[in-house]
């Protein structure tokens, strides 16, 4: 059988997916990822079990990332992006510039050539996976920037995963009051971001209650649209959500820092359609997924078109395909899923979706005792 | 590569279309279904495609064997037939039931339910009045789904738009984490539909005269009261899996989810395997609302990879025919459904993921499983002893190769670290450890014992993590009769992604053992 190459734009969960679905089927992949670290957003988010597993995924990273840094099928390509036309003709045809330095801790197989060096090479297919990009709440009037205390919702998996909780920027302290505030930058017609974002629902609750068993006492409010269903028994989850915080009805339409540090949100009360000022110790922005910024110069460099919304389609030329949030809002599941779902389709494209002798399996799951020596 | 056939089960177009998939890949494929009627939907089938080969008016009765080779058992009419396949793919059915109980509504002219408006076509059935106001309601009673959102949105906007009638849309929280439901909501919206959300109050329905309702309720946002009296309500469903596909997996041995859909609420799962290799699971009784490609394609891949992976690699666990008393305690508790029944019961090699569990719950030690035997353990518990018992204390931590192994390396890489000496002992589930293990790390040196498994719900051996539990329990029971302290041994749950909390339980523990190291100083002098 001919040897078949697959270019990855794109080296988050759902890249590293398509890549390490690719490579057992004798198929050799270019990972490109423009920065110095694989894993995408999704590395990003914290492990948010309290009692038991939430199940949102982001624990699955580590592995897919060892799968694809381990296969010598895969090359993966850091700190680099796709420049020109990647011409769909006989193959796809492309150089690869590498902008950045190398990481500090790189895969195994991460290519090592200097910035700058071009690297040109062919692919029988591409696969789009280049996720999605953050909306910038600079842009609401929540002084996110400007108060310490209101943070983004990725800045808050930041704190959950390097330090286990949340904190008050301005002091390190634990707030005693802490709001989230959902949708901010999805579903909203005034900057044409006609979606839900469809992960923030999910993420926000089970911080929420992540916060909650580390400090019972602290308070917590969100305040939201409509709440998402998220995961397969999310009716008891809600329920369990109801009973430990506030939820509010409204979106603040800003947020004013207090002279002790606190933030002072306003909004729109159910019922009483009065206006209510409150303060909090810290506040959460939930914000959204939006197309990534070269999203349309890349697809139209691969002739794929884009949605509506300027996301990507899932396929157009032959041999082109895109999987994950570039195609709109996705969790890390569905994420996963999609990226299946696209090295399935780029498999049938090359006639390659057979049964297929794998690479021999490494031996045996039990490491010999690794001795890690005291470097405390 | 396999001359055995895949088999399908179901009638679904999501069955369909992966048998054709499998088809296209050179595989043979059988599709069994319980109905007689058993033909592919419009567009499959066509000349030229592979045959796929079909057992109708079929229900399985028993299953045995492992990826590679299952035995399984049809009965249909008054006959049954045998065949034997190289892997299994469910894609049965859903099935719809409207929330007519919550509401107190019954089914009549004037209360549909959302699937009898799809029939109808969305337009009132040629012998009756037309529709002037229809309420529809949509996650009152339990909370929605953004497929049957979408659908009462479309519905509603059709109505509103073809058939001149007032839509208003009483909802809970309105579902829109779906392509395009935003936007759908925004178009019903600007064409006139109303949309009434409750977060504190719940509509009130009277049925009057003629079956007609009324609906009374407290807008949340204004606090005024309304009452409508619509010509039609449409009450909307809850999804769940089919009977049969419930029966299919009771029969196959598989792990279900709290609302009974055929796959265990798991990420390791995730998209479409289940607890037993060789057995993939997708479309409508899988999950709620898949989408329907995305499932084919995965489930072929699954099949795929259980085809060229199935007896490869590593040695499976072996029952000794000589000490086995045949308690059948390795056959129930076997999260992979590896353990078949014969005169004695028997691993299926394929099938076995070497999780450890059987062997460690064998009241006689009749199972071994090349390479975890007790004497490999031992070996590598003793092989992380400090030639010179230094001022830390030496911590020997036997970890999940799925959680807290990945963790640690992560921990290590980011330059994390510890004040102690320690030993991690990989093992590819902490559930497969037996106590005596757990406690022959004192004899080899250790100041103390973790146990690092995954957190509940994230096993991938199911309850491993609570045998675990379990079995550090009792060894505590022990270490506390012993006097040497159930304080030296503890169980912490750890996701890949936590090498901080690796680090952070391993210093905390080191700290724990440094001063019960200086009490017991203190005690003696």
């Amino acid at each position: 059988m001919t040897e078949h190459r697959v270019l990855i734009i794109g080296g988050g969960i759902g890249g590293l997916t398509a890549a390490r679905t690719l490579a057992p089927f004798g198929v050799r992949v270019d990972l490109i990822e423009r920065s110095p670290f694989l894993g995408g957003h999704a590395a990003r988010l914290s492990c948010k079990a309290t009692d038991r597993c939430v199940k949102c995924g982001a624990c699955l990273v580590p592995e897919a990332l060892a799968a694809a840094a381990s296969d010598p099928r895969i090359t993966i390509h850091l700190g680099s992006r796709v420049v020109g036309a990647c011409t769909p003709s006989q193959r796809f045809s492309f150089t690869i510039h590498r902008h950045a330095a190398q990481a500090a801790s790189t895969p195994g197989s991460a290519r090592t050539d200097p910035p700058g060096t071009p690297v040109a090479g062919e692919a029988d297919a591409v696969v789009l996976t280049t996720g999605f990009k953050v909306f910038d709440p600079r842009d609401k009037a929540y002084g996110h920037g400007i108060f310490p205390n209101v943070i983004t919702n990725l800045e808050l998996e930041d704190m959950l995963r390097t330090g286990g909780a949340a904190v008050k920027p301005s002091d390190g302290a634990s707030p005693r009051r802490a709001a989230f505030i959902q949708c901010v930058g999805s579903r909203d017609a005034k900057i044409g971001h006609l979606w839900c974002s469809a992960f923030c629902c999910g993420a926000a609750l089970r911080a929420a209650r992540k916060i909650k068993a580390g400090r019972p006492d602290t308070d917590i409010t969100v305040f939201y649209i409509d709440i998402q269903t998220f995961g397969r028994d999310f009716d008891s989850f809600h329920r369990q959500c109801r009973r430990e915080m506030r939820f509010v009805r409204a979106i603040p339409g800003d947020a004013f820092q207090a002279a002790d540090g606190r933030i002072r949100l306003a909004y729109i009360e159910d019922g009483s359609r009065r206006s209510v000022e409150e303060l909090f110790d810290l506040v959460v922005l939930s914000t959204g997924m939006q197309p990534p910024d070269d999203v349309k110069a890349t697809a139209s460099g691969l002739g794929l078109p884009l949605t509506p919304f300027g996301f990507a389609a899932s396929a157009a030329e032959p041999g082109v395909f895109a999987a994950g949030a570039v195609r709109g809002p996705m969790t890390i599941a569905d994420t996963i899923a999609d990226a299946r779902h696209a090295a399935g389709r780029v498999l049938e494209f090359l006639g390659r979706h057979g049964p297929h002798r794998p690479a021999p399996a490494a031996e045996g799951l039990l490491s010999r005792g690794t001795i890690i020596p005291r470097c405390g | 590569m396999t001359a055995q056939p895949i088999c399908v089960f179901g009638n679904t177009a999501c069955a369909w279309d992966i048998a054709a998939r499998l088809g296209q890949a050179g595989l043979a494929v059988t599709l069994a279904a319980p109905g007689e009627a058993c033909a592919p939907p419009a567009g499959l089938g066509q000349p030229g495609a592979p045959p796929i080969q079909t057992l109708p008016g079929v229900r399985l009765d028993a299953c045995r064997g492992g990826p590679g080779h299952f035995d399984l058992l049809f009965s249909g009419g008054n006959t049954t037939q045998r065949i034997t396949a190289a892997a299994l793919v469910v894609a049965e059915a859903d099935e719809r039931r409207p929330n007519f109980a919550p509401y107190q509504l019954e089914r009549g002219p004037a209360v549909l339910a959302l699937s009898d408006l799809h029939q109808l076509g969305c337009r009132p059935p040629a012998s009756g009045a037309a529709w002037q106001q229809v309420v529809f309601l949509s996650g009152l009673a339990t909370e929605s789904q953004p497929l049957i959102a979408g659908e009462v949105m479309a519905a509603a906007l059709a109505l509103q738009t073809r058939a001149g009638a007032q839509c208003a849309v009483l909802t809970g929280n309105l579902k829109v984490a779906a392509e395009g439901l935003e936007a759908l909501a925004r178009e019903a919206r600007a064409a006139g539909v109303l949309f009434f959300k409750f977060a504190n109050t719940v509509p009130a329905f009277h049925t009057g005269e003629g079956g007609r309702v009324r609906v009374r309720f407290v807008d949340d946002p204004t606090g005024e009261e309304f009452t409508l009296a619509p010509d039609l309500v449409v009450v909307d469903e809850t999804v769940r899996p089919s009977g049969e596909a419930v029966a299919l997996g009771r029969i196959l041995g598989l792990e279900s989810d709290p609302a009974g859909f055929v796959q265990a609420e798991n990420v390791h799962r995730l998209p479409t395997s289940t607890n037993r290799r060789g057995v993939v699971v997708a479309g409508p009784a899988r999950a709620f609302g898949p989408d329907p490609a995305v499932e084919a394609s995965n489930a072929v891949l699954d099949v795929l990879e259980s085809l060229s992976t199935g007896a490869a690699g590593r040695p499976a666990a072996e029952i000794e025919p000589g000490r086995c008393i045949r308690c059948l305690t390795c056959f129930r508790l076997c999260p992979y459904g590896a353990v078949a029944l014969d005169e004695r019961p028997r691993v299926v090699p394929a099938a076995c993921e070497r999780c450890g569990i059987c062997a460690a719950e064998c009241p006689r030690e009749a199972i071994r499983i090349p390479g975890l035997e007790r004497r490999d353990l031992h070996a590598l518990i003793a092989s992380g002893r400090p030639a010179d018992p230094g001022s830390v204390p030496h911590i020997v931590a036997f970890a999940c190769a799925r959680s807290a192994g990945p963790a640690a390396r992560a921990a290590v890489d980011a330059g994390r670290g510890w004040d102690a000496s320690l030993n991690l002992v990989e093992v590819p589930c902490a559930g497969g450890l037996p106590a005596e293990v757990i406690l022959s790390a004192f004899g080899r040196g250790a100041d103390g014992v973790l146990v690092l498994t995954c957190h509940e719900d994230n096993c991938h051996s199911r309850h491993g993590n609570r045998l675990a539990q379990q079995r550090v329990d009792q060894a505590g029971a022990f270490l506390d009769r012993a006097g040497i302290g159930s304080g030296r041994l503890a169980l912490k749950t750890l996701a890949a992604n936590m090498p901080t909390e690796l680090s952070a339980i391993v210093t905390e523990f080191s700290q724990t053992l440094t001063g019960l190291r200086r009490e017991a100083k203190t005690t003696r002098t």
